[in-house]
């Protein structure tokens, strides 16, 4: 194996950087409203260089407070969802867990609809409370999934699993007997949606959120590199299991709910854009997760521009068009990546 | 990037020239730390995500800074609650309406604005005029950038089939959506009357809603001292979804002199077959534009096994009506006119030749797939 370089970190990142940019452009050209690149290069230029009031009223309305903020938005939203599927799935030492393994997604479902049903009216409620339920989970969950005072993987992960099924359970129960018209909208925050805009704060709290639990589980990449080869293996080359595995869960469970609060559950990329990125970056976590954060950036980014575009004016939610082009792609690379 | 090694002199070994050769090592090293080709090529890359970094927040700032100078106040604004209970502000003459649902988009024409409506949604086709218009997507997920770009100085929504988070988008964008919320017939002719006044047609809102009373009340005058029939509202088949207590739907049932055997709270319930079948109603009514899928239901009804068995589907008891009684907006009066008459004929003598909606034998659909259009008294809009 080659020693890994912040070089080589950084230049694979840089690529991925790009590729996110080009996506970024071409996310702000397209859509319900069309703009020439022309147009769009000409207004983003007076933007950057403070000429606002040479920029016209609809570039002003279209790019830069609907589609920009909602591409942003998608970026911290995929990025937080790889990186947090990365980590459990070190964490769970099983390649099929994702961000909602735990049940985190479920539970943030089920505060979402608490906060309809308690305050329909109050814009910044649903996020709050998506999170608050979020953390719910998290803490239930971590307390469930114990042995002998310490997470034990197999147990967190039935844990999890029982809970994220009560917890559907509970949803559907309340979704059927309240029918509510206001919970229309749970049905796209259940399949994952970035089109309700959010207030500018909130995507700065989520930005803030996201460096600091994406690092945390950066600072434990090479320990998780050791984890790989198990638990017992690792604490013998002085890992401290028990410190890594509560930083990662808790980290990761904050990214999800983050990502869950603001989007819905959006399917496939974190558990897909890990795995895509070990087959292109092999599977050093020092690595994997910038990598996979880039990754998962681009993935929604392009998803979204799909759901915008594909029947336009209407719009698809991005969760379906996560998990239709998902699952193909992933077949895909895996069979080459076996031929 | 290793650091060459320069062998001293032969000979003579000088301090000044050892302390030479260190500094001229340490500038080298320095200088192939940094400025190599391979070294510029790291700089390269820190600097595009430096820059990216920077970039997204400036955008932000200016965006700041230029929504904050893009909100104009020179119009005069008046504050108005809305049927949901929200107050919103709205500029005092509205020129451009977006509408968010077919609902609102027939009561906007029906009241004459239809020349101010510039944007409806792809399911608003009435009237025909209404298709003209640029649409913005479906009521449930419309493009809120569609809406945003035909710059509307009102948006007008339903919360019968709008989504919350569609309403809390355009406000942010500084868009007031007015959100109508009627649950009985009186309320459709008071939401009416309410849109009318709010976007300056007190006259023709007043003189609407007039002409509307006017129907319905000539309407009582025929049914009044009947017996109510039993009738199941097909809303949906498959799962089957009637009208409940809280819908407007339920209200209409009423007022055209029928009574729903489904009795619940809620507003669209979904019905347990047994429930049906223990309460039998008199006849089936299923309020569809579409003949040949209402042709299909009807067949596929007749075979099913529980269905079979109700006495309205062994006698052939449908009623099919045109969309306007599923619609909250003045053509539901169109709608509550066209039930009564299929339920209480002889009451409506005078316009038999005209009814060619109730099908006993079922033998009337026949002639509806070849080719005739649609339904034909769906043109039925003056008054008895």
């Amino acid at each position: 194996m080659k020693p890994m370089t912040v070089r080589h970190v950084l230049w694979s990142c840089a690529i991925l950087a790009l590729l996110l940019l080009a996506m970024v452009l071409l996310a702000l050209r397209l859509g319900a409203v069309p703009f020439s690149f022309g147009d769009l290069g000409q207004n983003l230029w007076w933007l950057i260089t403070g000429q606002t009031d040479k920029v016209s009223t609809d570039f002003r309305l279209i790019m830069v407070d609907i589609r920009l903020p909602r591409i942003l938005l998608g970026i911290v939203v995929g990025a937080a969802l790889s990186v947090a599927g990365a980590g459990f799935q070190a964490l769970l030492r099983n390649p099929l867990a994702d961000p909602y393994v735990l049940g985190v997604s479920s539970g943030a479902a089920l505060g979402a609809i608490l906060a309809l049903l308690a305050a329909p009216a109050l814009p910044l409620m649903t996020p709050l409370a998506a999170f608050l339920g979020a953390a719910a989970t998290i803490a239930a969950v971590y307390f469930l999934g114990r042995r002998q005072g310490q997470l034990d993987s197999g147990t967190l992960l039935l844990a999890g699993i029982v809970t994220a099924s009560f917890l559907s359970a509970t949803i559907m129960f309340l979704m059927t007997t309240l029918a509510t018209r206001d919970l229309r909208g749970i049905a796209f925050w259940l399949m994952g949606d970035l089109s309700a805009s959010l207030p500018r704060g909130l995507l700065w709290v989520l930005i803030a959120g996201f460096v600091i639990a994406a690092g945390a589980i950066l600072t434990t990449a090479s320990d998780l590199n050791v984890l790989l080869s198990g638990e017992r293996e690792a604490m013998h080359l002085g890992v401290d299991v028990t410190r890594v595995k509560l930083v990662v869960y808790i980290s990761a469970s904050v990214l999800t709910g983050l990502a869950v609060s603001v989007s819905g559950a959006i399917g496939y990329v974190g558990l897909l854009v890990p795995h895509v990125m070990r087959m292109f970056f092999g599977s050093d976590y020092r690595l994997l997760i910038p990598t996979s954060a880039l990754g998962g950036a681009i993935a929604i980014v392009v998803a979204d521009t799909l759901a915008r575009t594909v029947i336009a004016p209407t719009e698809l939610p991005v969760g379906a068009m996560t998990a239709m082009a998902g699952a193909p792609v992933f077949i895909y690379l895996l069979r080459r990546r076996l031929a | 990037m290793m650091l060459g090694n320069r062998e001293p002199a032969a000979g003579t070994v000088s301090l000044t020239h050892t302390v030479t050769t260190i500094y001229l090592a340490h500038t080298r090293a320095f200088l192939i730390r940094w400025f190599s080709p391979v070294a510029v090529r790291d700089w390269f890359v820190v600097g595009v995500g430096i820059t990216a970094l920077i970039i997204a927040p400036l955008v932000f700032c200016g965006a700041a800074a230029a929504q904050s100078m893009t909100r104009d106040n020179t119009k005069s604004r008046i504050d108005v609650t809305d049927e949901t209970g929200r107050v919103i502000r709205i500029p005092q003459t509205i020129r451009r309406i977006v509408s968010l649902a077919p609902s609102v988009t027939e009561t906007l024409f029906a009241l004459g604005l239809g020349d101010r409506v510039v944007g409806d949604t792809d399911f608003c086709d009435y009237p025909a005029e209404a298709q003209k218009r640029s649409h913005v997507g479906g009521p449930v997920n419309p493009s809120i950038e569609a809406v945003a770009a035909l710059h509307p100085d009102i948006v007008v929504a339903s919360r019968e089939i709008n989504r919350l988070d569609s309403v809390h988008s355009l406000e942010q964008l500084g868009i007031p959506v007015y959100a109508t919320d009627p649950h009985s017939v009186d309320e459709v002719l008071a939401s009416t009357e309410r849109l009318a006044d709010l976007l300056g047609a007190q006259d023709a809102g007043r003189a609407l809603v007039a002409k509307l009373r006017g129907r319905l009340d000539e309407l009582d005058r025929r049914l009044a001292g009947l017996p109510p029939k039993t009738v199941l509202m097909i809303v949906w088949l498959d799962p089957l979804i009637s009208a409940g207590g809280t819908s407007f739907l339920n209200d209409a049932l009423h007022r055209s002199g029928a009574r729903s055997v489904i009795d619940s709270p809620q507003a669209w319930p979904t019905i347990d077959l047994e429930e049906v079948v223990r309460r039998q109603p008199e006849y089936l009514i299923i309020s569809n534009d579409n003949a040949q899928q209402v042709k299909r239901e009807l067949d596929e009804l007749q075979k099913r096994p529980a269905w079979r068995e109700l006495e309205a589907v062994r006698n052939r008891r449908f009623i099919i009506l045109s969309e306007s009684i599923s619609h909250p907006s003045p053509r539901l009066i169109d709608g509550i006119e066209q039930l009564a008459r299929a339920l209480y004929p002889s009451k409506f003598a005078m316009a038999m030749p005209r009814i060619r909606w109730l099908y006993p034998s079922f033998c009337g659909l026949a002639a509806l797939s070849t080719g005739e259009p649609a339904l034909p008294f769906m043109q039925m809009g003056e008054p008895l």
